[in-house]
C-alpha cells in the first residue's frame, strides 16, 4: 500500500497540469483531429464523416502545394543561415576581447523583443520609401532606387527570412556559446602540442564535440520556424500574391477569410504530425544526451 | 528527515478525498439550484405596438414598434463593438451605465477588439457557442452568418416600414429578404484635397478636380512643383478594391459588379477595362501616386496626407477624427482640408459621381440565451439618441435621418457626405463569399499595379475565380 501511495504522489501533484493541459491544448487537437476527418460546412457543428477525402483535397490543393514547397524552402533557408552564422558568431564571442560582455548582451535585443514589436519595427525598416534599409543601401551606393522589400513577390520571402534571421540568431549563438564554453580547455592544448593549426581544431575537436547542441539547436527553430506565423502576418499577411503564405499563414487564411473549413482543418493536422515527427526525432537520437 | 515523515499519511489522504468530495458536492448543489433560479427556457413575451420615443434633443422622434417585454429576472447579455478599442469604449461605458440605469436586471458585458482582430475573434466566439448577444458585423459576414441561420431574423421585432424611414441604408441589412441587421456604422467615401498642396502647386485651393482628367493635371502640377505625391493610391490586400468600387459606381452610375445568381462579372467589360486602366495609367504611366501602392493600407495612407505628403485622397468620415485634431474645421475658409465629390469621368459625356458607402450591422447571434435582453439592448444602442454619440464619437455619417438634424451634422464637412450618399453603392456583392471575393480583386489590383499581370489576363484569370465563388 506504502508503495502504491509513493508511486502515486508524483502523479498526485502533477493532476492539475495535466487536467489544464488537457482543456486547452489536448481536448481542441483531438477535436480538430476528428473534424479534419468530417465535411465541415460551419465552425462547431458537426459534419459528415468523409474519410480521408479532405487529405486528398488537400494534396491536390495547388495553393497548398505551393504553400508546402514554399515553407520547406522558408524552413530551412532560414535555419541554415542561422545555424552556420551563428556558430562563426558564437566562435567569434566565445574569444576573449574588450567589451565581449557588452556585445554577449546587446546580441540578445532581438531574441527578447516581443514579436510584434519585432514586425513592427521590421515594417518600417523595410518600407520602400521611410525605411532605414533601403536607405542604408542607398547610401552605400549598393542600390540606385528604393527596394520593395515587402510588396514585391520575388523579394519579399528574402525579407521575411532577414527577419527570422535577425530574431532567430542570438539563440543560436548562446547554444553554441553554451557548447564551446562546455568543452574541456585541455583538447586544445593537447592539440596544439601534437601541431594542430586552427582549422583543425575546429574540425576534430570543436565540430564533434558541438554535434549534439548543433542538432538541438537545429531540431528547435526548424519546429519554431516552421510554425510561425505572427511576424510574417504583421510584415506581409501572407502576400503580395501568397508570396510568404507559408502553412501557418495558409491555414489562418483558409479559415478566417476564406472560410473554408475543412482543409484548414487538416492542414492543421499535418503540420502537427510534421512537427511530432521532427520531434520524436529530436528525443529519440538527442533526448537522452 | 526520515522517508517515513516524506510519505503522505493514509489520514491525510482521507482528508483531502474527502475534502474533495464534499467541495464537489456543495458545489453541485448550488451550481444546481443557482441555475434553476433562472427559468429554464424564457418566452417572448409579446407586447403589440409598445412605442419608444426618443429623448435626443434637437432629433425629431422616431418611432420603433417593439415586440417584447423586458425580462422580469437579473440576466447578463455581451455586446461586441468591433474598433478602435479607446473610442469603443469612449461610447460603449456611457451607455452601457445608461441601459443598466433603465434596465437594472440586465447586466452588460461589452467585448472590445479591433478591427485587426475582428474576423478571428467572431469566428472564434461562435465556434466556440459563446457569440456576444448583440455583435455589430461587417455587412459581408452579416451575409454568411445569416446564411448558416446563425442570427435572429429582426423583421419579426421590428416595424421595418418604420425603419426604412429612418435608415436610408435598411436595403443592405436583408438577406434573401429579411431583415437581419441594422445599420450601425455607416460611411461612404468622398475626396478630400490638400489646400496648402494645391496653393504651393500653383492651383486653385478653392477649386477641386471635377473630372478624371483634372484630377491627373492637378496631380502632375503638384509633383512637379512640391515634393508631395499628387493622388494616396492604397493597394493592400484588404483597402485596394475601394478605390476600383468608387470610380466603377461613378462611371457605371452604381451598377452591380458581380451577379452571383447567374454568375455574370459586370467589370468584364469595357467599363471594367476603362476604369482598371484609369488606375493602371495612374501608377505606372502618369506615376501621379505615391509610389508602390501594394506598400500602403488607406490607414497608411491617412498621415501621409494630414502630413501633406498626399495632395489628394480618397477616404470617408473616418478619417474626419484625425484631420479635426489636426486642423481647425469650424471654418471652411481657413481650414486647409477641403472635401468635396468624387471626381466624375467627364463633365459632358459621363458628369456622374458615385461613392461606396459601407454598413455594418448590428444584429442578434441566435446562440443568444436571454432574447428578451437582447432585443432591449440592440433597441437601446439603436435608439436615435445613442446611435447619433456613435456616429459623433467614432467619426460616421449618421445612420438615421434624423442625425442630421443635430448641430454637428450641420457642419460644412459633413455636406459633401450627404451628397455623395444619393449616388451611393454598398460594398459588393451580397453573396457568402464575400469577403473572398474582396481579396480577390484586391489581389487583382495588386497584380496590375504591380505589372505582374496585363489588364486583359488578369480580368480574365480573376472573373473565372469569382465565378467559383458561393
Amino acid at each position: 500500500m506504502d508503495r502504491l501511495k509513493g508511486r502515486a504522489s508524483p502523479y498526485f501533484f502533477i493532476l492539475p497540469t495535466i487536467t489544464l493541459i488537457m482543456f486547452i491544448y489536448f481536448i481542441p487537437l483531438f477535436e480538430t483531429i476528428i473534424f479534419s476527418f468530417m465535411d465541415m460546412k460551419q465552425l462547431g457543428v458537426v459534419g459528415e464523416f468523409v474519410g480521408l477525402r479532405n487529405y486528398e483535397n488537400l494534396f491536390m490543393n495547388e495553393e497548398f502545394q505551393y504553400s508546402f514547397t514554399l515553407t520547406v524552402f522558408w524552413t530551412f533557408t532560414s535555419v541554415g543561415l542561422i545555424i552556420l552564422v551563428g556558430l562563426g558568431l558564437a566562435l567569434a564571442l566565445n574569444e576573449k576581447f574588450p567589451g565581449n560582455k557588452i556585445v554577449r548582451t546587446l546580441s540578445l535585443i532581438p531574441w527578447i523583443t516581443p514579436a510584434s514589436i519585432c514586425a513592427v519595427f521590421w515594417r518600417w525598416a523595410l518600407h520602400p520609401a521611410f525605411g532605414s534599409l533601403n536607405f542604408i543601401l542607398k547610401s552605400l551606393g549598393v542600390i540606385s532606387g528604393p527596394l520593395r522589400f515587402l510588396s514585391d513577390p520575388r523579394l519579399a520571402i528574402f525579407a521575411i527570412i532577414l527577419v527570422r534571421f535577425w530574431r532567430g540568431l542570438p539563440f543560436a549563438v548562446f547554444c553554441f556559446l553554451a557548447g564551446l564554453q562546455s568543452i574541456p580547455e585541455e583538447l586544445y592544448e593537447a592539440a596544439e602540442i601534437e601541431g594542430a593549426t586552427g582549422f583543425y581544431k575546429f574540425r576534430y575537436i570543436t565540430l564533434p564535440l558541438l554535434r549534439g547542441v548543433i542538432a538541438m539547436t537545429t531540431t528547435l527553430l526548424t519546429i519554431w520556424t516552421f510554425q510561425l506565423f505572427d511576424i510574417i502576418f504583421v510584415l506581409t499577411g501572407g502576400g503580395p500574391f501568397s508570396s510568404t503564405e507559408i502553412i501557418p499563414i495558409f491555414i489562418f487564411l483558409t479559415l478566417f477569410r476564406r472560410y473554408d473549413i475543412n482543409p484548414a482543418l487538416s492542414g492543421g493536422v499535418l503540420v502537427v504530425t510534421f512537427l511530432l515527427i521532427i520531434s520524436f526525432i529530436y528525443f529519440k537520437f538527442f533526448g537522452r544526451r | 528527515m526520515t522517508s517515513e515523515n516524506e510519505k503522505v499519511s493514509r489520514r491525510d489522504w482521507l482528508k483531502f478525498v474527502g475534502g474533495t468530495v464534499v467541495g464537489l458536492v456543495v458545489g453541485g448543489v448550488l451550481g444546481y439550484f443557482g441555475g434553476a433560479a433562472k427559468p429554464a427556457e424564457k418566452t417572448v413575451t409579446v407586447e403589440k405596438t409598445k412605442t419608444i420615443v426618443s429623448t435626443v434633443t434637437s432629433v425629431s422622434p422616431t418611432t420603433i414598434t417593439t415586440t417584447t417585454a423586458p425580462p422580469p429576472t437579473p440576466t447578463t447579455v455581451r455586446i461586441f463593438r468591433p474598433g478602435t478599442v479607446e473610442k469603443v469604449r469612449k461610447w460603449m461605458e456611457d451607455a452601457v451605465k445608461e441601459f443598466e440605469k433603465k434596465y437594472p436586471n440586465i447586466n452588460v458585458e461589452p467585448v472590445y477588439c479591433g478591427w485587426g482582430e475582428y474576423s478571428t475573434k467572431i469566428r472564434s466566439l461562435v465556434a466556440s457557442g459563446q457569440a456576444p448577444d448583440v455583435a455589430m458585423i461587417w455587412i459581408g459576414d452579416v451575409y454568411y452568418y445569416a446564411d448558416q441561420d446563425a442570427l435572429i431574423p429582426l423583421d419579426q421585432y421590428f416595424d421595418v416600414e418604420e425603419l426604412k424611414k429612418s435608415y436610408p441604408t435598411l436595403n443592405a441589412c436583408f438577406w434573401k429578404g429579411t431583415l437581419y441587421g441594422i445599420p450601425a456604422s455607416v460611411g461612404n467615401f468622398v475626396f478630400f484635397y490638400h489646400k496648402k498642396v494645391f496653393e504651393k502647386a500653383g492651383l486653385d485651393p478653392e477649386k477641386p478636380p471635377r473630372t478624371w482628367d483634372e484630377m491627373v493635371d492637378y496631380a502632375r502640377q503638384i509633383q512637379e512643383n512640391t515634393d508631395s505625391y499628387g493622388i494616396g493610391i492604397p493597394g493592400d490586400a484588404i483597402t485596394a478594391k475601394d478605390v476600383f468600387t468608387i470610380h466603377w459606381y461613378t462611371l457605371t452610375k452604381v451598377k452591380p459588379e458581380y451577379d452571383p445568381e447567374t454568375k455574370t462579372v459586370y467589370w468584364d467589360s469595357s467599363e471594367g477595362r476603362k476604369v482598371l486602366k484609369f488606375l493602371y495609367d495612374l501608377v505606372n504611366t502618369w506615376k501621379v501616386t505615391q509610389p508602390d501602392p501594394l506598400s500602403y493600407s488607406r490607414f497608411d495612407l491617412r498621415p501621409l496626407f494630414r502630413d501633406g505628403k498626399i495632395a489628394m485622397h480618397f477616404d470617408g468620415p473616418w478619417i474626419l477624427p484625425m484631420l479635426k485634431e489636426a486642423f481647425d474645421f469650424s471654418d471652411p475658409e481657413k481650414c486647409p482640408i477641403g472635401i468635396t465629390r468624387i471626381p466624375s469621368v467627364d463633365e459632358k459625356s459621363y458628369p456622374y459621381s458615385a461613392s461606396q458607402s459601407g454598413c455594418d450591422q448590428w444584429v442578434i447571434f441566435k446562440q443568444t440565451k436571454d432574447l428578451d435582453a437582447a432585443l432591449e439592448l440592440l433597441k437601446f444602442v439603436t435608439s436615435p439618441e445613442w446611435q447619433y454619440k456613435h456616429d459623433v464619437i467614432y467619426g460616421q455619417i449618421p445612420a438615421r435621418v434624423e442625425e442630421y438634424e443635430e448641430q454637428e451634422f450641420k457642419q460644412w464637412y459633413y455636406e459633401p457626405f450627404k451628397e455623395m450618399l444619393k449616388n451611393s453603392g454598398p460594398p459588393q456583392p451580397v453573396m457568402i463569399e464575400m469577403t473572398e471575393y474582396q481579396r480577390l480583386m484586391c489581389e487583382m489590383l495588386q497584380k496590375i499595379y504591380a505589372c505582374e499581370m496585363e489588364i486583359e489576363d488578369a480580368i480574365k484569370a480573376y472573373a473565372e475565380k469569382i465565378k467559383k465563388l458561393r
